[in-house]
């Protein structure tokens, strides 16, 4: 490859680059663009309150990545959000400690994972559908959980993990980087990390190779139902209440961002990396809207539009990139 | 013999160059069909005979070449293109719709219409008897195509090619799936098609059919034609020289020494369905054991069986003397079972992954580091697959290169490379040189011989029976699942060989 890029600069060659490198160039003059037009989109203000919007999507993006990385998608990522943030906030105010609220609702997390895995790992039953019966399945209980209310008066000590700060740093985004790294860690220098590569690469390879795919695939749920959860606990740190509604307005942006992650530098493959610069554009497109004070919900219909333009690029579904 | 001269040539191709990525698939063939007769086309696996079909049918533009069609030259850039000159093909993998009736099955795409777009099916169903030479098929035509057996379905699909009313027919690999009574069924239907003179072109690498029912016959071998000879005026072994080319002795290295004296693997009764059926043997450390057999006699199965690919078996394992039990690839492995599947791409690599890591995957304990979490050691895994990567001399740029990049006979060496890393001492072989080309197949045998002049015990599975009487020390002759005999390598010969296998199946 070096020794053709040497010669010359063929057509060939700059679509090459452009389809592993494009979304990060996108994302660098969409930063430019803001940057020059939009005098409130550079100030110190507005550059923590992205780092604080981009903290929960990534939390969320990163725990569905474990699962597309297999090929399996989790829809229940919302949900299980909805119903942790749920469970925390309903032992808070019944007046248990915090930590063992914290402790009690990423067990939820982590068990709602533990049942998505186990049907889909398993069973063999087809995530797609499967999740999107669990997410009805948690989803009704949170609603008779709270009623369909909010739960309010959070005690104020609460409030730490989504709205506190370090010199101007918001403690959500220190737990997203401590989690980026962290599971960015597993996936590229654990054997179980490796092994799941080999699973999302070929599963039947993998498993003439002694590796057990069941196990892995199961282990992908409960790594984004924990994720989940600690999005969930912080999502509901930020709002200060709980509402069964609360995780799936993320959902979609999730999604986008993982396919974006998939367009970009290792095409058709979802990774950690990549996702990172998903989040990143996709919370850089909806802060430029905010600004733009364009109505919500033509910042929805852009969203769906990112997500559908990134699909078409990460080139996992359709014949797209084989054309090329 | 004169009249035969004569007849007219309807297609012909010549100096045919077709090249893929790596690879020269043809290289200069010439092949003529001439009017009302079946000419056999046959070679090895990836010797490229589907390949010609497909620039004849229009799938594949060819890299040089012509084609010509009564004497004027021709271009298809399509499929539909060549079925429009009357070229219709058959291929192995029927195109029969299930849920779809034997009318709707046979006008697929051109049913009769009403003027508001509705299919018209009884005038579809009566249409089929005005097809010409409509072979009789015996069953309602508004029947579901799901409730057909396999050589109902091969009269469909080709009434379904004689409503377009073909000059030439291609069929490919037909008999893979019937049984002998079905055969003789479609040879009769062929029969019928050459008296109203069609031209058929039969594809098969069964060298019995070839006689029972091919005119002239012609050799693909290597991307070359070997040659074109009319069945009356050869014999099979002259057909089978052809197939060959060159002596036994040049194609593989020097046997393997004779094997030690402990038991590598035993099995006892293994079955499996009908697949496989009580099968019993013990495999030697050191020892080469050849598995012959046609395809469906249960030589994959028994090789996907013993690495516990495929759960459902009875039967006892035993590794250097040892019950064990074997459940999951992941179990074989730890006995130091290895398998390099026939489907090379789809079940020994990971395409998206690079060498070192397609090398390390299945031991990964070796490479790993204690840093409070088990942590892979990219410096380890570096020094563990280099010398490895060197002695087998697979091509690769470097370590970091794509497995999806390398070249068949590297790739196979990948998974074999895979195998060596996890330290198996017995290692089955399925069809190993599958698709490889001829001097990377030489490096292939070479490390074969050098494993078991190592010890390690080898299960050799085959459909090139030369390379099972090249290297194998017995060889073990399948069918039916069942093992009809086992042979001396060093004293059966390649006729013999060839004997055996095809008197199994003339005789049933």
């Amino acid at each position: 490859m070096e020794k053709k890029q040497r010669k010359l600069i063929n057509s060939r060659d700059l679509l090459f680059f452009l389809g592993r490198f494009g979304t990060i160039i996108i994302l660098a003059i969409m930063v430019l663009c803001f940057s020059v037009l939009l005098p409130s989109f550079r100030t110190m203000g507005n550059f923590s309150n992205v780092l604080g919007q981009m903290a929960i999507l990534t939390i969320f993006s990163i725990g569905m990545t474990c699962c597309l990385k297999m090929g399996d998608f989790d829809l229940s990522v919302g949900a299980i959000a909805a119903i942790t943030g749920i469970v925390v906030a309903h032992m808070l105010v019944s007046g248990y400690n915090m930590f063992l609220a914290i402790f009690c609702s990423l067990a939820t997390g982590v068990l709602v994972g533990m049942m998505n895995g186990f049907l889909v790992g398993y069973l063999g039953l087809q995530a797609f559908v499967c999740t999107l019966a669990t997410l009805s399945i948690i989803l009704g209980i949170g609603m008779s959980i709270t009623g369909g209310m909010s739960i309010w008066n959070l005690p104020y000590g609460f409030a730490f993990f989504g709205r506190g700060n370090i010199w101007n740093i918001p403690n959500r985004f220190l737990v997203m980087i401590v989690l980026l790294v962290g599971i960015w860690y597993f996936h590229r220098f654990t054997p179980t990390g490796r092994r799941m590569e080999a699973i999302g690469g070929n599963p039947a390879a993998a498993k003439m190779s002694g590796i057990n795919v069941d196990r892995n695939r199961f282990l992908g749920f409960v790594l984004s139902g924990f994720c989940s959860a600690i999005g969930g606990i912080i999502l509901t740190s930020a709002l200060m209440n709980a509402n069964p509604m609360q995780g799936t307005d993320y959902m979609l942006q999730a999604f986008g961002a993982c396919f974006i992650g998939a367009a970009t530098v290792r095409i058709g493959q979802f990774h950690i990396g990549g996702t990172f610069i998903g989040v990143l554009i996709v919370v850089v497109a909806v802060n430029g809207l905010i600004i733009l004070m364009v109505p919500g919900y033509l910042t929805d219909m852009i969203k769906g539009v990112i997500l559908l333009l990134a699909i078409i690029m990460s080139g996992t579904t359709g014949k797209f990139i084989k054309r090329i | 013999m004169q009249v035969e001269n004569e007849q007219e040539v309807i297609l012909e191709t010549r100096k045919i160059i077709m090249d893929f990525p790596g690879q020269r698939a043809l290289e200069g063939v010439d092949f003529d069909i001439r009017r009302g007769e079946v000419h056999a086309l046959i070679g090895e696996n990836g010797a490229g005979k589907s390949t010609l079909v497909k620039i004849i049918a229009g799938i594949y533009t060819p890299n040089g070449g012509e084609i010509l069609m009564e004497g004027k030259r021709v271009h298809f850039s399509s499929p539909e293109e060549s079925q429009s000159h009357g070229l219709a093909f058959i291929h192995q993998e029927l195109h029969v719709i299930p849920h779809l009736s034997v009318a709707e099955n046979i006008f697929l795409g051109r049913y009769p219409r009403n003027r508001f777009g509705m299919v018209r099916q009884k005038k579809m169903e009566d249409m089929v008897q005005n097809i010409p030479n409509v072979l009789p098929m015996g069953v309602d035509m508004g029947l579901m195509a799901n409730r057909l057996s396999i050589i109902q379905q091969w009269k469909m699909v080709i009434n379904r090619a004689l409503g377009q009313d073909p000059r030439i027919i291609f069929m490919d690999e037909p008999t893979s799936s019937l049984t002998h009574d079905e055969v003789q069924e479609l040879f009769s239907a062929i029969q019928n098609l050459k008296l109203m003179g069609k031209s058929i072109v039969y594809i098969s690498h069964r060298l019995e059919e070839v006689f029972q029912i091919a005119d002239r016959v012609t050799v693909i071998k290597d991307a070359k034609k070997v040659g074109t000879t009319k069945v009356r005026e050869t014999d099979m072994a002259e057909i089978y020289r052809m197939m060959l080319g060159r002596e036994l002795a040049e194609a593989f290295p020097e046997k393997a020494p004779a094997p030690r004296p402990e038991i590598s693997l035993s099995v006892k009764n293994l079955s499996q369905k009908e697949f496989v059926k009580e099968i019993s043997f013990d495999l030697y450390q050191g020892e080469i054991l050849g598995i012959a057999g046609l395809v469906g006699s249960g030589r994959t199965e028994l090789a996907r069986m013993i690495f516990g690919a495929d759960c459902k078996r009875k039967g006892e394992i035993q590794v250097e003397g040892k019950t064990v039990e074997i459940r999951s690839p992941k179990e074989a492995i730890a006995q130091g079972i290895a398998l390099v599947p026939e489907e090379r791409r789809s079940e020994g690599l990971v395409l998206t992954m690079d060498v070192k890591q397609n090398i390390t995957i299945a031991r990964l304990s070796k490479i790993l580091r204690w840093l409070g979490v088990p942590h892979i050691s990219r410096r380890k895994e570096k020094e563990l697959c280099e010398p490895l990567v060197q002695s087998m001399s697979i091509k690769t740029q470097n370590l970091g290169q794509r497995a999806e990049d390398l070249s068949g006979g590297n790739q196979q060496k990948v998974v074999l490379a895979k195998w060596l890393f996890s330290q198996s001492r017995i290692f089955i072989f399925d069809e190993p040189t599958r698709g490889i080309d001829v001097g990377a197949k030489f490096a292939i045998y070479e490390l074969i011989v050098e494993l078991a002049r190592k010890g390690a015990g080898i299960l050799l599975i085959s459909s090139d029976l030369t390379e099972i009487v090249g290297l194998a020390h017995r060889i073990l002759v399948m069918d039916q699942g069942d093992i009809k005999t086992i042979l001396d390598g060093q004293t059966t010969s390649l006729s013999d060989l060839l004997q055996i296998c095809l008197g199994e199946r003339n005789k049933f």
